[in-house]
C-alpha cells in the first residue's frame, strides 16, 4: 500500500523550482516601461543564507494605478522562505486570542444571593422537606452551584521561538502564495479612497490589505484614503503580528519595513535567547 | 531539508493551494489530548481517590500529626544552631578558580579595577541583596593556579586569597556596601532609568567596622601605610617575594580606589545619569554639595 | 418462422398503455379513532397575530468584521521581537483590567491578586458589599482547597 503510494507520488513529478521570482498579475505591461532603470539590490546580510538562495521580489510603486516595477529586491530565505508549518501558525493565532481573553461569565453563589438567612420552615412537624435557606441551589431564585465565576483568565505565553517562527512561517507562506508585496514607500498622489480602491482592484490584491511601514507616522494621503475603509489598514513594523497577516488577504511592506523585519528576525534567530526562553514571570515585564 | 528540499517543495505546493487564512489553519492532529474521566461499568468507580478513609473523603490530617502520638517534631528537643541566622550577613562565595575562568573567557576587563558591578556584568555570578546577601566572598579554591594581576574589590576575603592575589602583583580591597548600594551595583541601568540621584554609600554596621578598618583584611577604611606593612608581612609568612607595584606600567589602575562614600567607579554621589540624552547632571546647590560630600 | 412474425409485429405495432388510477387518497375511508374525544390543544399551526406586542425577535444587525477593534486585533503582540526590545506584549494589553493582566491561575489565586491590588485602590470603601463577597469567597475557597481537596501538582 505504502509503496504504491510512494510510486504514485514519484510519478507525479513535483517539480521543484526555487521561487526566485515572484510574478505579479500584469508583468508584461509593466516590465517594458521601466526595463531600463531597474534597481537590483544585492544584499549583504550579517547572517548569510547557507543552503538556500535568497528570494527575489519586485519593488512596486503606489503612485500610479498601473503597476510599475522599480527594481528587484532580495529577501533572506531564513525569514521569507521558512518551512510553512501550519501548526505553528495555528498555535500563534490561538495564543494571540487567548492572551487577552478573560471570561466574564458570572453566577452568584448561595452566599451572594440576597437574603436567605432565615430557616424557611421548621425542621420537623410540617411534613415538608427540610431546608435551611431559600437561596439554596435547589430553590428557584437560589444560588448557582459550580457556576462560572467572573475573571477566568486564559493567559499563557507561547515559547519565544515558537513566536519567532510564527512570524517567519507566516511571512513565508504569504510570499509563497503571492500575497506579499514590497513597495518603495507609501506615498500616494491623492487622498481619494477611490484611487486606492482602484489600485487594489487593478493589481488583484485581495480586498483587504495590510500596509506596513517602518515609521510611526505614515504619509497623510494613505491614512486619509484608507480611513473610511476598515479593511485597509496601516501598521508600524513593531505592530506586525500573525493574526493580522492572516486576517488581511494581502500584506504590503515598504522597503525599509521589510529590511527592519528581516533584521529583527535574523537577530533573534541567531541571538543567545536564554533570557527570553525562561518561563514567564509577571515581574519581568 | 538538504537534498530532499522539503521546504522548497512545500512552498511550491502552497502556491497552488487556497490562501492561508484564519479559517483554514489547524494544529497537528492529536497534538492536544483532553483529560478524560473514566466511564463505563468500573471506569468511574473511585476517580483515583482510593477506597475509604481520608484519601476518599479528603479530610486529611495536618502535616506531622501522628494520630495522637507525641509527634516527631515535638519529641526531639530543639537545638539552636542557627538561632538568628536570618539576621546575619551572608557573603555568597566566588572561588579564585571561577574568577580565573571568568577572566580567561574574557568576560571581565582586567585593565580596569574590578568591583562587584563588573563581576555581575560578566553574567557568570549572581547574588540577591534582598536576601541579606552583602556581596561577594572570594574563596581560596584554585589559589595555586590563579595567575591574573588585578585590582579587585570584594566584600569578604580570607588570608590565602589575599596572598594569592598579591603574589601575582595584584591589589585586593574589602569594602562594605549597604543593601541599597548593592541593588544599584547589581542593576545600574534600572537605577539610572529611574532618574534618581546616586546616593551615598552607607558606613558599615558596628559589628563589621572592625573587619573593614583592619589592614590585615585589606579593609577599605584601613590606613594605607598599615596595609603596605601587612602586604610585606603576608609575603614573608607565605614565602613569596612581593612584586613592586610602583614600577608597574599600570600603576595608576592598581592604585585606584573608591571613596568610602562612592558606589560606582567614576561617578560621585549626588550625580544624576541621564541615559536618554547621554549626559550627567551634577548638583550645584551648596546645600546638596555639602550633603553629598559628608 | 415464429420469431420473424413477432419481430415484425413488435416493429409496427405497439400496445397503447392507458394508466388508470383506481384509488385516490381523498377517497380513502378514514378510520375513526378516539370517538368522542375532543382535542384541547390547538394543532392548526401558528395563531394569527393581529393585536398586542409582537414577539421580541431581535433586530438583525450584521456585525462589522472590520471594525477598528477587529481589524487591528493582535497589534503589538510581537513587540518584544520586532520592537526595540524594551516592551513586553503583556504591557500592551490595555483592554484587560490590570489585576488580571498577564495572570493565569485558579479562582483562588486570581481572587487573592484581585484583593491585593483592588484593596489598595479603595474597593473596600467604594464597594463594601463587593468587598465583603470577595472576602467570603476567598475564605470559602481557602477552606475548600486546603481541607477538602488533594494538593495538585506544583504549577512550576
Amino acid at each position: 500500500m505504502t509503496s504504491a503510494l510512494i510510486s504514485a507520488i514519484k510519478k507525479l513529478h513535483i517539480s521543484v523550482v526555487p521561487q526566485i521570482r515572484v510574478y505579479s498579475s500584469n508583468v508584461a505591461a509593466a516590465a517594458t516601461s521601466s526595463a531600463n532603470n531597474l534597481s537590483i539590490t544585492k544584499k549583504d546580510w550579517g547572517f548569510q543564507p547557507q543552503y538556500t538562495k535568497p528570494r527575489e521580489v519586485w519593488i512596486e510603486n503606489l503612485d500610479t494605478v498601473e503597476e510599475q516595477k522599480l527594481g528587484l529586491f532580495e529577501l533572506h530565505p531564513l525569514v521569507f522562505a521558512a518551512p510553512p508549518r501550519i501548526d505553528i501558525i495555528n498555535q500563534n493565532v490561538v495564543w494571540q486570542r487567548k492572551i487577552r481573553f478573560v471570561s466574564w461569565a458570572h453566577t452568584k453563589t448561595r452566599a451572594e444571593v440576597r437574603g436567605g438567612g432565615r430557616k424557611p420552615w421548621p425542621q420537623k412537624g410540617l411534613g415538608r422537606a427540610r431546608h435551611g435557606s431559600i437561596r439554596s441551589p435547589l430553590f428557584r431564585g437560589g444560588g448557582i452551584a459550580h457556576g462560572p465565576r467572573a475573571g477566568k483568565s486564559h493567559f499563557f505565553m507561547l515559547p519565544f521561538h515558537l513566536r519567532v517562527h510564527g512570524l517567519t512561517t507566516t511571512l513565508s507562506a504569504k510570499l509563497a502564495q503571492d500575497d506579499l508585496h514590497i513597495v518603495k514607500d507609501l506615498e500616494l498622489p491623492t487622498d481619494d479612497p477611490e484611487y486606492l480602491n482602484e489600485l487594489i482592484e487593478k493589481r488583484n490584491w485581495g480586498p483587504s490589505v495590510l500596509l506596513v511601514d517602518d515609521t510611526d507616522l505614515a504619509p497623510r494621503n494613505i491614512i486619509a484614503a484608507s480611513d473610511t475603509m476598515g479593511h485597509i489598514n496601516v501598521m508600524p513594523v513593531y505592530g506586525l503580528n500573525v493574526y493580522s497577516m492572516l486576517k488581511h488577504d494581502t500584506l504590503v511592506l515598504t522597503l525599509s519595513a521589510a529590511e527592519k523585519i528581516e533584521e529583527r528576525l535574523l537577530h533573534w534567530l541567531h541571538a543567545n535567547t536564554t533570557k527570553e526562553q525562561q518561563p514567564f514571570k509577571l515581574s519581568q515585564v | 531539508m538538504g537534498s530532499r528540499q522539503i521546504t522548497e517543495k512545500s512552498l511550491s505546493m502552497l502556491r497552488s493551494l487556497p490562501r492561508i487564512s484564519l479559517g483554514n489553519i489547524r494544529n497537528n492532529p492529536k497534538s492536544r489530548q483532553n483529560p478524560k474521566r473514566g466511564r463505563g461499568q468500573h471506569g468511574g468507580d473511585k476517580h483515583g481517590a482510593g477506597n475509604k478513609g481520608s484519601g476518599q473523603r479528603q479530610n486529611y490530617m495536618r502535616l506531622g500529626y501522628e494520630t495522637g502520638n507525641n509527634p516527631f517534631y515535638l519529641r526531639v528537643p530543639q537545638e539552636h544552631y542557627y538561632r538568628g541566622h536570618h539576621l546575619r550577613r551572608e557573603y555568597p562565595p566566588l572561588s579564585l578558580h571561577q574568577l580565573q575562568s571568568i577572566i580567561d573567557k574574557d568576560r571581565l576587563d582586567i585593565t580596569k579595577p574590578i568591583d562587584i558591578a563588573s563581576i555581575i556584568k560578566s553574567g557568570l555570578y549572581n547574588f540577591f541583596p534582598d536576601q541579606k546577601q552583602f556581596g561577594v566572598q572570594l574563596t581560596d579554591e584554585g589559589a595555586d593556579f590563579f595567575a591574573a594581576k588585578i585590582n579587585i574589590e570584594v566584600q569578604w576575603a580570607s588570608e590565602q586569597v589575599i596572598a594569592a592575589i598579591e603574589k601575582n602583583g595584584g591589589v585586593i580591597t574589602t569594602a562594605y556596601y549597604d543593601p541599597h548600594s548593592l541593588m544599584l551595583l547589581k542593576n545600574p541601568k534600572k537605577f539610572f532609568e529611574s532618574g534618581q540621584a546616586i546616593p551615598r554609600r552607607m558606613i558599615p554596621p558596628p559589628d563589621a567596622i572592625e573587619y573593614y578598618t583592619s589592614a590585615k583584611t585589606r579593609g577599605y577604611l584601613a590606613d594605607p601605610e598599615e596595609i603596605s606593612k601587612e602586604r610585606l608581612k603576608l609575603a614573608q609568612k607565605y614565602g613569596y617575594t612581593l612584586p613592586n607595584i610602583e614600577n608597574e606600567p599600570n600603576y595608576n589602575m592598581l592604585n585606584e580606589r573608591k571613596d568610602p562614600r562612592q558606589i560606582f567607579y567614576g561617578l560621585e554621589p549626588g550625580w544624576v545619569i541621564n541615559l536618554k540624552e547621554k549626559c550627567i547632571l551634577k548638583p550645584k546647590d551648596l546645600e546638596l554639595l555639602k550633603f553629598y560630600s559628608t | 418462422m415464429a420469431w420473424l412474425g413477432s419481430t415484425v409485429l413488435n416493429l409496427f405495432w405497439k400496445p397503447s398503455v392507458n394508466i388508470v388510477r383506481t384509488r385516490y387518497h381523498a377517497e380513502k375511508q378514514r378510520v375513526i379513532k378516539r370517538y368522542g374525544f375532543e382535542e384541547q390543544i390547538w394543532n392548526g399551526g401558528l395563531l394569527p397575530r393581529t393585536s398586542g406586542k409582537p414577539l421580541p425577535m431581535p433586530e438583525y444587525r450584521p456585525a462589522n468584521p472590520w471594525s477598528e477593534r477587529k481589524a487591528l486585533f493582535g497589534q503589538n503582540d510581537y513587540i518584544d521581537i520586532l520592537g526595540p526590545g524594551d516592551l513586553h506584549p503583556v504591557k500592551t494589553l490595555y483592554t484587560v483590567p490590570s489585576w488580571i493582566r498577564g495572570v493565569n491561575g485558579n479562582e483562588y489565586q486570581i481572587l487573592l491578586r484581585k484583593r491585593k491590588m483592588l484593596g489598595q485602590a479603595g474597593l473596600r470603601q467604594v464597594r463594601p458589599t463587593k468587598w465583603k463577597d470577595l472576602q467570603r469567597r476567598i475564605s470559602f475557597l481557602y477552606r475548600k482547597l486546603n481541607r477538602k481537596t488533594k494538593t495538585g501538582p506544583s504549577p512550576i
